[in-house]
């Protein structure tokens, strides 16, 4: 028998009252106000024994630096805390501040710099992981799964090599027999990769008056509804904890989004459809997102302006009304494992947390691949940037360019280091809540990876949290064998960093973990 | 400020938010539309020792656990119909459909037999429709397949005769929603595991892939495809729009409980019982979508998926272990005592769990889907027969399953001991012996005729199809054609009754490079590119019944000629025509008759409107003549309202009989917006004529129309609606919103309206 295990909720906006930069896209946004709350949660799980501090963050990723940026706020203002114990994933909103380091380039857009941003959002964080800290007290866990259709297959695969019908620009992707949200309406279309998967994991957690006080909700779909959004929101994320604190009133949730490097919240066939259910079914929330649409930056000098603004309009919405019918679809499942797993609950389970830093294969690319780079590369850099002109105009062009020149530069860098490199360092956070565990890991997993981990793992419900924390680097997509032969976005050199063998390699090393603390 | 202008643009504005207006929503509502729908249904649940099929091995019916039936579905009208039929059983063999055609033939004179639509869900415990024929040892009575095959034939003809005297006006609706049900079931591993897990000859050759595979494997890479979590749903409503039953499609076949010894629909049962709960006795087309490679069960968080069903259905579980269902005795003992954990039980759960998934989405697509009812959708019925390349397989395939063939050969059939025993042991020996013997024929048989013919329904509803098959398809055929479908939901329907040949597993290039039970020689007679082939035949049926039928899917291009001055009854003769208007959300022609001729001389557009009535007796209702003749109210009305525009601004005319006008401006090139703008030097006509219909004159000045920035000189985007508002000969008051151009959002979006270009 365990000892008691003690619960502790803490949250704090992430969404600062100045100007930030909005990754997520090859361009740079700065935020233009806040859409929907963007937030920090942070959850302890302690019993004296051992402990995890889980913080969920409503932001495309989390850098290296912010995490070591949380980590010496709390070594020194909570020095209890072993600050190896906390990782930080992130919900991949599209629309979250900060995300990225950002780099210099021509603009003159008025933003936060980086030093701001970062220490602004390691600020909160830190805040909510406080807050956490001390409102520890005597708690329990129930646990279960359901089902929560949100993530749907982003990579179509087709019967013929696409790359050679369509060229990707150098900088973004290398096309092949998939594509990234690749059209479905194609005569040559194939099949979706590798399907989806509805499974949402949940960990409840309730105080000692057996009242509900938050969960962990973990699903595979990163929240990038809006994802060309100006101002901050949390996508699906939102929805979900406003209909959560409408039925049971203030309550913590960690949202963690599973392996889904090849899943997005995008439909890609029966869009027809998909526009209809939501004019029928909400038409309200439609009429109330035209009175008050989302602010974007326009030109007005355009003389497309007007239709771009209304073609924009609709987007926006339809991505709305999106997130709406996929938090109701997460609240839904929320409801029904609440009711039967909670008649289960556990206040003193075996806590274990381990932290291992594990050597990962490489993407290791052959001779060919460095010298095309190479040439893309110098034909980026004789590339111009703006310098004058409407300044989002130049922002979205500089920017680009930018990230273009990056990646291709990246691909070179990493040619020249992977003799003497062969593996990438990756911390893994692998903690068990008796029955059941959690294991993390930096990238964008492609599903299969997801799938081997819990089928085999010796756990009841294994959530696997991708995109967090990483104090080595930043993740990256890691593919597949079969998806890398298929190449497209998130498959291709720019991509990944982490070979299939080393995604396989991730898998046996969590699975190693996961079994040595069963 | 004009009067009625500001109440104008708040209706406008109300109207502008919806694809399809609120008023159309209503007319639909109201309108008695030519659309009849009728159910029936009977039990198929043949007393006596019923052989049961679905695996390798044969069993014989212990009793009912839950009903098994036949549901019919008649949708019907003046010019085409469909009749759907489901049926709780594993497959229906094409003798089952024979006979069915004939006994309504004979019953029901004019009966459109070609227009049957057939579908087993799949369960494995439903009576086998198969010939059965018993040519091995056995010491069980088991009911002569012949017989089983009329039971089954009289009870599907009795339920369609029934849907088909029940017959009646009524409506449908659409929509699609969210329900997990099927899980991939073909796990793929990192190598070949054909020597690790040897399947038995006759079964299937393992390699990457194994059908039901165990995930804990330390070489499982992932699943083969995936799933598919789309449930489409067609609901029915009778004339006062009170819900009568619903076509529910899923991609996962009803197999939980599939080796019982008694009949079970498996969760298709569940949600029958669920729905008559909550609508009363509602008919449900239970239709399993492509699903090949999926099945209602997990193959990981087996332990977590035990937990959930023990937590929470316990008092099911605790009601079921009292009262378990009909089994058989082995050895004359029947096993008695069932574990609440045992596999049995979990299974039931499982039927119940996905049934309650089913019911949550139907009940979800219904509360919007339910808001649009359409009484005369289009419905177009085809029929095709198509050629399917055979799958092909290596001469030394053959000769090792003549290897096979001849050592099962000398495996011997049980004599003596339990019948249940024998019949268990002897059937599957007799399974095995003629998957291997079919190869040598097949090979023979593909030799002389490469290909397989089969039909295809492919049935239009409105915007929707469905698309039948007989296969098990795989998923990702589905995906092809719901992805290249011109529809807005695709129902994909395995398992059709086919009366050329008994369906069999439709594997992909992926499937069959894999192998595993589903995707090997024993298993598939159409290989992956017959599955193109089936996917591309089924496109080019939807498209054949595509909406381009009624709606104009490429706006077109109107050259309007030039005349000089105003025109002349020959000009007339020579006018670019706009006409043959359908419902303004594409479900149908409109049935008012609408044509503008159109005319220019470089400073006039000449537009004259034909505005018919759908039938003789009916009257056009106009504008009350209270209405101010300039910028009334008069689109609630009969009235014409044209747009026309360039770079997403526009002009609009609202005109009606009683020579009443609106006109508005939604250009920044004008100095006033809405209907504060008036349009100078207009000059308009309109008259009712004695038949109930009216017709206008329009000459619209082109320097009026001021765009903040010019497009192409002389090219406009344009779009006409009719808003047809008659009175019949009954007295009864019809409405219906048509357009030239099928519109989508707002009116005065012209994105996708035609385009005027005017001639020299």
């Amino acid at each position: 028998m365990a000892a008691q295990l003690n619960i502790g909720w803490g949250k704090r906006s992430i969404a600062p009252d100045f100007p930030v930069p909005v990754t997520g896209q090859f361009y740079l946004r700065v935020s233009m106000g806040v859409r929907t709350p963007v937030m920090a949660s942070a959850l302890v799980l302690e019993n004296g024994e051992d402990l995890v501090v889980m913080v969920s963050c409503d932001m495309v990723g989390i850098r290296p630096r912010l995490l070591t940026q949380v980590q010496e706020i709390l070594k020194t203002e909570l020095p209890q805390l072993p600050v190896s114990k906390l990782f930080i994933s992130a919900t991949h909103t599209h629309a979250g501040p900060g995300g990225a380091e950002v780099a210099e380039f021509p603009r003159n857009v008025e933003m936060a710099s980086n030093e701001e941003t970062f220490s602004f959002l390691a600020r909160q964080i830190a805040d909510a992981v406080k807050e956490a800290w001390a409102a520890r007290a005597p708690g329990s866990i129930a646990y279960g799964y359901g089902f929560a259709e949100v993530g749907l297959s982003r990579r179509t695969v087709y019967t013929d090599n696409i790359g050679e019908r369509e060229n990707a620009r150098p900088g973004f992707t290398v096309n092949g027999n998939a594509k990234m949200y690749g059209n479905t309406k194609d005569d040559m279309f194939n099949c979706y990769e590798a399907g989806t998967d509805p499974f949402v994991n949940l960990l409840y957690t309730f105080d000692s008056n057996e009242k509900l006080t938050g969960a962990v909700i973990n699903l595979p779909c990163p929240s990038q509804t809006g994802m060309h959004a100006w101002e901050l929101h949390a996508s699906f994320w939102h929805n979900v904890r406003e209909k959560l604190s409408a039925l049971h009133g203030e309550i913590g949730i960690i949202a963690q989004c599973a392996g889904a490097g090849d899943l997005s919240p995008m439909q890609l066939h029966y869009l027809e459809a998909e526009k209809r259910r939501y004019a029928l079914k909400y038409p309200e929330l439609r009429a109330r997102f035209m009175a008050d649409p989302m602010k974007f930056p326009v030109d007005p000098d355009d003389p497309g302006c007007e239709e771009i603004v209304a073609k924009r309009n609709e987007h926006f919405c339809l991505e709305t009304l999106r997130a709406e019918d996929m938090g109701s679809r997460i609240a839904a499942a929320f409801e029904e494992v609440l009711e039967w797993a909670s008649k289960e609950k556990f206040s003193a389970p075996e806590l274990k947390h381990e932290i291992r830093t594990i050597p990962l294969k490489r993407e290791l690319f052959p001779e060919e691949i460095l010298e095309e780079e190479k040439n893309n590369y110098q034909a980026l850099m004789n590339d111009s940037m703006l310098t004058e002109g409407n300044k989002y105009v130049q922002l979205q062009h500089n920017s680009t360019l930018q990230s273009r020149r990056r990646r291709c530069g990246g691909v070179v860098e990493r040619c020249a280091l992977q003799k003497e490199q062969p593996t990438l360092p990756a911390e893994i956070h692998v903690v068990k809540v008796g029955n059941v565990a959690f294991a993390t890991n930096r990238f964008e997993l492609f599903m299969d990876y997801m799938h081997r981990i819990q089928a085999r793992s010796p756990f009841e419900q294994t959530f696997i949290v991708q995109l967090t924390g990483d104090p080595h680097q930043y993740g990256s997509y890691l593919a597949t064998k079969r998806a890398q032969a298929n190449k497209g976005y998130s498959a291709s050199p720019y991509c990944n960093q982490v070979s299939p063998e080393g995604g396989q390699e991730l898998v046996e090393e969590t699975l190693k973990v996961l079994k040595e603390i069963r | 400020m004009k009067k009625h202008a500001a109440a104008f643009l708040m209706v406008a504005a109300a109207l502008f938010l919806l694809p399809s207006c609120a008023s159309t929503q209503e007319c639909r509502k109201s309108a008695a539309g030519d659309l009849k729908i009728g159910w029936g249904k009977r039990s198929i649940a043949m007393p006596g020792p019923v052989p049961i099929s679905g695996q390798f091995h044969l069993r014989v019916s212990q009793g009912t656990y839950t009903p098994v039936i036949a549901s019919a579905l008649v949708i019907e009208n003046s010019k085409d119909a469909v009749i759907f039929v489901s049926c709780d059983v594993v497959s229906v063999q094409p003798k089952v459909l024979i006979l069915v055609k004939e006994i309504l033939a004979r019953e029901i004179k004019g009966f459109p037999v070609e227009k049957l639509i057939i579908n087993a869900t799949h369960t494995h415990a439903g009576p086998s429709t198969g010939a059965n024929v018993i040519n091995y040892p056995n010491k069980m009575k088991v009911t002569p397949g012949s017989e089983v095959q009329k039971f089954i034939a009289r009870q599907i003809a009795d339920a369609v005769k029934e849907a088909w005297q029940k017959r009646a006006p009524g409506a449908v609706s659409y929509g699609y929603g969210f329900a997990t049900t099927g899980h991939s079931r073909r796990a793929v591993y990192l190598r070949d595991m054909g020597k690790k897990f040897k399947a038995s000859a006759g079964v299937a050759v393992n390699g990457h892939g194994i059908m039901y595979g165990n995930t804990a494997d330390p070489d499982f890479a992932s699943y083969e495809a995936g799933t598919d979590t789309f449930i489409n749903l067609l609901y029915t409503f009778d004339s006062k729009g009170k819900l009568s039953g619903a076509v529910i499609n899923v991609p996962c076949p009803s197999q939980t409980s599939e080796a019982v010894w008694s009949y079970n629909a498996s969760f298709w049962h569940n949600v029958r019982e669920k729905l008559a709960a909550k609508y009363g006795d509602v008919g449900v087309i239970a239709q399993s979508a492509a699903a090949g490679d999926l099945a209602p069960r997990q193959l990981h968080y087996k332990a977590a998926e035990r937990r959930r069903y023990m937590l929470k259905y316990s008092k099911l579980i605790e009601e079921y272990i009292k009262n378990p269902m009909p089994r058989p005795a082995f050895n004359g003992v029947k096993s008695s005592a069932v574990a609440a954990d045992s596999g049995e039980v979990i299974e039931l759960m499982r039927a119940e769990d996905i049934a309650n998934r089913i019911v949550a989405a139907f009940d979800e697509v219904l509360s919007w889907a339910g808001k649009e009812k359409y009484s005369s959708p289009v419905l177009t019925h085809h029929v095709k027969t198509v050629k399917l390349a055979k799958r092909s397989f290596p001469k030394a395939l053959v000769d090792d399953e003549k290897r096979k063939h001849a050592a099962s050969m000398k495996e011997k059939f049980l004599t003596e001991g339990d019948p249940l025993t024998m019949l268990m042991h002897n059937s599957r020996l007799q399974s095995r012996r003629r998957r291997m013997a079919a190869i040598s024929t097949r090979y023979e048989q593909v030799k002389k005729e490469p290909f397989l013919l089969t039909d295809i329904h492919a049935v239009r509803i409105g915007d929707i199809a469905f698309a039948t098959n007989r296969f098990e398809l795989f998923l990702d055929y589905q995906h092809r054609i719901q992805g290249r479908s011109p529809f807005e939901q695709t129902f994909i329907v395995q398992l059709t009754v086919d009366p050329r040949g008994t369906g069999s597993y439709l594997a992909t290039a992926r499937g069959e490079k894999n192998k595993g039970y589903s995707a090997t020689a024993y298993s598939n007679q159409v290989s992956y590119k017959g599955g193109q082939q089936l996917v591309n035949e089924t496109l080019k049926m939807l498209k054949a019944l595509d909406r381009s039928a009624v709606v104009k899917k490429n706006p077109p291009v109107i050259t309007v000629p030039k005349v000089k001055g105003i025109p002349t009854a020959k000009d007339w003769q020579k006018a670019a025509k706009a006409g043959n208007f359908c419902l303004t959300d594409g479900r149908g022609m409109q049935s008012a008759p609408t044509v503008l001729r159109l005319l220019q001389d470089g400073k006039f557009l000449y537009i004259k409107t034909e505005c018919g009535v759908p039938a003789k007796g009916d009257k056009v209702i106009p504008p009350p003549a209270e209405e101010p003749a300039r910028d009334g109210s008069i689109w609630q009305f009969e009235c014409i309202e044209f747009f026309i525009g360039q770079n997403n601004e526009c002009f609009q005319f609202i005109y009606a009989p009683g020579k009443k006008l609106m006109d508005l401006s939604h250009s920044r090139g004008t100095k006033v917006t809405g209907s504060s703008w008036n349009c100078r030097d207009l000059k308009f006509e309109s008259a009712l004529s004695s038949g109930g219909s009216w017709e206008a004159f329009l000459a619209i000045p082109l320097d009026e129309l001021l765009f903040s920035a010019k497009g192409k000189t002389g090219e406009y985007r344009f779009n006409v609606f009719r808003n047809s508002y008659y009175k019949n000969a009954a007295g009864q008051i019809k409405r219906s919103a048509g357009s030239y151009i099928q519109n989508f959002g707002a009116r005065k979006n012209l994105d996708k309206g035609a385009t005027l270009k005017f001639s020299r």
